[in-house]
């Protein structure tokens, strides 16, 4: 357990075809005795014999087209979707950042969402009634905060979900596009809040179609397409050879 | 062996994530009603009213002694709904949760359970305070037994949440079949019928068979009674509890992985 890494080995995710269909016994029962027609869905092969060994300090962005897997991958490192064959192992405590705004309590106030998003990111009672006064800054909601989350605007849910979100931080840090939130004041405070978190972190695994972000923060690029790990290198040479073949084509 | 005592681990990590969605769900059920808690006393109270009425008239039994017969029955019965009916949307209704965070899927079907579990204690303080008045001996009697009644029902209830989540997740209609197959029971097990009419009519096997009937002995033995639990209701709980326990890890063992594919 020395050091916090990410190692994939031949790592397969297949997205079985009873994902899409037969979700009921009545259906199953029917399928006997019925061919199913061409159009049934078939599985989908969705990550195709990765391997990748990320160490500590090292940033990785993932850039690929719509499709290609990079989702999929984040979900799999995070232990969320199961590799269908090979080896995935992650050492150190992962920190996911993907749809931030799911998971809030409409009827509870913004407050007790603080508190409940917290707990559901993994921490204590007391650690977070610590951060409370922090995260209520940083969202400037004013007296919103005490208001249930049902009565916010779109804008304002973004600014508390990243708020909290942003404000526990772990070894290994996984982003799927997560910028943009909220007003131009805002996201320049945005942005200045994700560095010091990408700064703490040991290892950031980061999505993202904005390729000057990538830039930005990361030093090390992978490029995903159809399921396969089509490059890996420096920044500035995956972006490149991204350019080169696929944006072209 | 070692897969077990670290998913045990996990769940236990994740407490404090589970423990307050139980308490957001008890608030949530009780905060949209002025009487809030008074709600959960009042539905089987009705019930019970109802049911005691009708067949004191019709079977000439004593209203005084029917009505706490019937009450603590669908109180217990109440809890088995939870744990199956309700519960079969544990997984379903977390998929936000689940999507995004890998914490073991048996801590939504605990919570759903806990809140069943809470909302039966919320009922049968409802229950002692009204026999208080009638025998409050009998009272105490059963508020000390809770403290082993409780877990033997938890114990019951929380594989049958396991059993009817997952599969309700799988096959979407597995809740229909469920609400199919409690209602038969519900028919079949002593909640308003006098155990001596199951007795009467040969319907032994029925009766002391069904899991139900001696889950509700164990709180009908000290309240009606004024006896301790009988030794062949625990056991024929607990041992009816191990077999859903072995299915029910079965079916978590074969399915906790595969089922972020089955939203």
């Amino acid at each position: 357990m020395s050091g916090a890494y990410i190692r994939l080995e031949k790592a397969n995710l297949v997205y079985p075809s009873y994902s899409y269909s037969s979700k009921s016994i009545k259906e199953a029962f029917f399928n006997l005795f019925t061919n199913k027609g061409k159009y049934a869905p078939q599985a989908i092969h969705a990550l195709k014999d990765i391997d990748l060994y990320i160490s500590e300090g090292e940033r990785v962005g993932v850039i690929g087209p719509n499709g290609a897997g990079k989702s999929t991958l984040l979900r799999l490192i995070a232990g969320i979707y199961p590799p269908s064959c090979g080896v995935v192992q992650v050492s150190g405590k992962v920190r996911s950042l993907f749809e931030l705004s799911l998971g809030f309590e409409q009827e509870a106030t913004g407050l007790e969402n603080i508190i409940y998003r917290g707990l559901l990111l993994g921490e204590t009672p007391k650690s977070i009634r610590a951060k409370q006064k922090e995260i209520i800054d940083f969202a400037d909601l004013g007296e919103f905060i005490h208001y249930p989350i049902k009565t916010y605007s779109a804008g304002m849910l973004v600014r508390l979900a990243f708020a909290i979100s942003t404000s526990v931080s772990g070894e290994i840090l996984i982003i799927d596009e997560v910028f943009g939130a909220g007003d131009a004041a805002f996201q320049q405070k945005a942005r200045t809040r994700m560095q010091s978190l990408i700064e703490q972190a040991k290892i950031i695994v980061f999505v993202s179609h904005d390729l000057s972000s990538i830039q930005n923060i990361c030093n090390r690029c992978i490029l995903l397409d159809n399921g396969r790990l089509l490059f890996d290198g420096k920044v500035q040479e995956t972006i490149s050879y991204y350019k080169s073949v696929l944006v072209g084509r | 062996m070692s897969s077990v005592a670290n998913y045990i681990k996990r769940i236990w990590t994740s407490r404090y994530f589970w423990l307050h969605l139980v308490n957001a769900d008890l608030k949530y059920k009780f905060r949209r009603s002025r009487i809030g808690l008074l709600w959960t006393m009042i539905n089987p109270l009705s019930l019970m009213l109802m049911i005691s009425i009708i067949f004191s008239v019709l079977f000439k039994t004593p209203l005084e002694e029917f009505a706490p017969y019937v009450y603590s029955g669908l109180v217990v019965w109440n809890y088995m709904l939870a744990s199956t009916i309700i519960g079969s949307g544990a997984l379903i209704s977390s998929e936000a949760y689940i999507k995004q965070f890998n914490h073991p899927l048996m801590i939504y079907c605990i919570r759903a359970n806990l809140v069943g579990l809470i909302s039966f204690l919320i009922e049968i303080v409802g229950l002692l305070i009204w026999y208080s008045f009638i025998n409050i001996s009998n009272v105490l009697f059963l508020i000390l037994q809770l403290f082993i009644v409780l877990p033997i029902l938890f114990l019951f209830g929380l594989p049958l949440t396991i059993i009817t989540s997952f599969l309700t997740l799988r096959y979407r209609d597995f809740g229909q079949l469920t609400a199919l197959l409690m209602q038969m029971i519900y028919f079949l097990s002593p909640i308003f019928l006098d155990i001596s009419l199951f007795e009467q009519n040969n319907l032994y096997l029925l009766l002391y068979y069904n899991p139900i009937t001696h889950l509700m002995n164990l709180v009908r033995m000290p309240l009606l009674n004024g006896k301790f639990i009988c030794s062949v209701d625990v056991l024929f709980s607990v041992g009816f509890s191990f077999v859903l326990w072995i299915i029910a890890l079965v079916i978590i063992r074969k399915m906790e992985k595969q089922s972020v594919f089955y939203f």
